[in-house]
């Protein structure tokens, strides 16, 4: 193949080409864009300057993301054409493929969830989230900052490495797409930063985590499992459905059905209390990882956390 | 004022130098002279607002970068292919055979997938190594490595094909 390689690069490099330019209105549209940004920068700078570092335990926060302000419009070609749509990404969460173009390390977990106004995830040694508007999309661009981190040593140097290349990819992150399921991060200039493959709540069965809540230290075989606006599962007293509706990450649940059976009176009484809160949810996010989390919450603040079988 | 003349100075110069070899690269990709002109006129107006930072040893790679986005966003707009429409002319009347041969390459290229496009343009007229093209697509390397066997394959069978009908 070389000598055919060396006549395609002859060829390309060879002859010039010749595709006008018109200076002058790329000069005009380039002051009018460097206008615009000053404005975005001097607004989102009040953010920046809110954002405290804050550093208390090793395992508690240890490093603050300043918020980036997003990049202002510029013509584009993909402007001129019929775009399409821009999905939205709260309520989404994504496992890392690759980052700044290398490959994630086998064994090892990088992720992100979008929440309506927040983000949070893991870079494979500490995880990370934000308070509220840590997250904003307009379009396909994105905003992520006022975020904290866990400061913890990791052994590993590969995941160090992983982990330091994900923390620069969230500070330079300004926009994104998605591309055959696939989210990319991108930077100002377009470049892509990091690629993710969605991670699906659906299509999985969830077992309420027995190490945590209510029933910390039993296992009383409450599951739960959800596809598209169905969610059914093992009340510990009988099998149960729902109809789901998902709005970002705004759950709520309708329609809860339980097929009782016969069951001892503890059983029957759990069952009930995790009927009673399944109802009352307002909220759910996924953590994917090594140990995929799924997080439902209701109004009250009261927590269902399931595990990943 | 005095700092923005400045910027238009020094991107102004940036232009003439780089801008042939820009305009050849938004032409492979794009496989349309309309298109080609816009893409590059879209890219030099970013790069121009990122010009304090670019500016002037990164500029050419940062204008690059852009210019395959803008052609990955613009892809995705039209959810297929490019037809290849009249290359740009010459500024001379006369044409080569190796004029002849570019713009064989040229229609032959636009009827890639623009992925594969991509890589060959990149690897071949910035002569990028796997690596780097790898880095800046945001694709693995076997993807990368498979996109230019794949292109030049596509390439090679109908250059060839052209050749044999010319005969």
């Amino acid at each position: 193949m070389n000598g055919f390689e060396d006549e395609v690069r002859t060829l390309m490099q060879a002859d010039p080409v010749e595709v006008p330019v018109d200076l002058d209105a790329v000069l005009d549209g380039g002051r009018e864009a460097v206008r615009g940004r000053r404005l975005g920068w001097t607004v989102a700078g009040l953010t920046v300057g809110a954002v405290v570092a804050s550093i208390v335990t090793p395992i508690l926060i240890a490093q603050t993301i300043p918020a980036v302000p997003a990049p202002v419009d510029t013509p584009t070609v993909a402007a001129t054409a019929t775009a399409a749509p821009v999905p939205r990404l709260a309520g989404t969460a994504w496992t890392a493929e690759e980052v700044r173009g290398v490959p994630v390390a086998t064994g090892t977990s990088i992720s992100i969830t979008f929440e309506d106004g927040r983000v949070a995830g893991g870079d494979g040694c500490n995880s990370f989230g934000g308070s509220t508007n840590s997250f904003t999309q307009d379009g396909d661009r994105i905003s992520l900052g006022n975020m904290t981190m866990t400061l913890k040593l990791c052994d590993d140097a590969v995941v160090m490495t992983q982990a330091k290349a994900f923390g620069e990819v969230l500070k330079a992150t300004t926009n994104f797409r998605v591309d055959d399921g696939r989210l990319v991060l991108l930077d100002t200039a377009g470049t892509p930063l990091a690629t993710f493959a969605e991670f699906r709540v659906d299509g999985r069965t969830w077992s309420l985590d027995p190490a945590t809540g209510k029933w910390a230290g039993q296992d009383p075989g409450l599951t739960l499992a959800v596809e598209g606006t169905t969610v059914s599962g093992n009340s510990g007293c009988g099998s149960y459905t729902a109809t789901l509706t998902r709005e970002g990450s705004r759950w709520s649940i309708s329609n809860l059905t339980n097929e009782p059976i016969s069951c001892p009176y503890e059983a029957g009484r759990r069952s009930g209390v995790f009927l009673a809160r399944l109802a009352k949810i307002s909220f759910g996010t996924a953590l994917p990882g090594p140990n995929p989390v799924l997080l439902l919450r209701t109004a009250a603040g009261s927590e269902l956390r399931f595990l990943s079988r | 004022m005095a700092q923005d003349s400045g910027r238009d100075a020094e991107f102004t110069a940036f232009v003439a130098g780089a801008s042939a070899t820009l305009g050849r690269t938004a032409w492979l990709l794009t496989g349309d002279r309309d298109a080609a002109a816009e893409l590059l006129q879209a890219t030099l107006v970013k790069t121009y607002v990122a010009w304090p930072r670019v500016r002037p040893d990164g500029a050419a790679a940062y204008a690059r970068r852009v210019m395959v986005n803008l052609d990955i966003d613009a892809h995705r707009a039209r959810h297929g292919t490019v037809a290849m429409a009249e290359p740009p002319e010459r500024a001379t009347a006369d044409r080569s055979a190796a004029v002849d041969e570019r713009e064989r390459l040229g229609r032959v290229l636009a009827t890639l997938p623009g992925r594969q496009r991509r890589v060959v343009v990149l690897r071949y007229l910035h002569d990028l190594s796997e690596h780097d093209v790898a880095v800046e697509l945001g694709l693995p390397l076997g993807t990368v490595k498979s996109s230019a066997a794949r292109g030049l394959a596509a390439l090679r069978a109908a250059l060839g094909q052209e050749e044999e009908s010319h005969r």
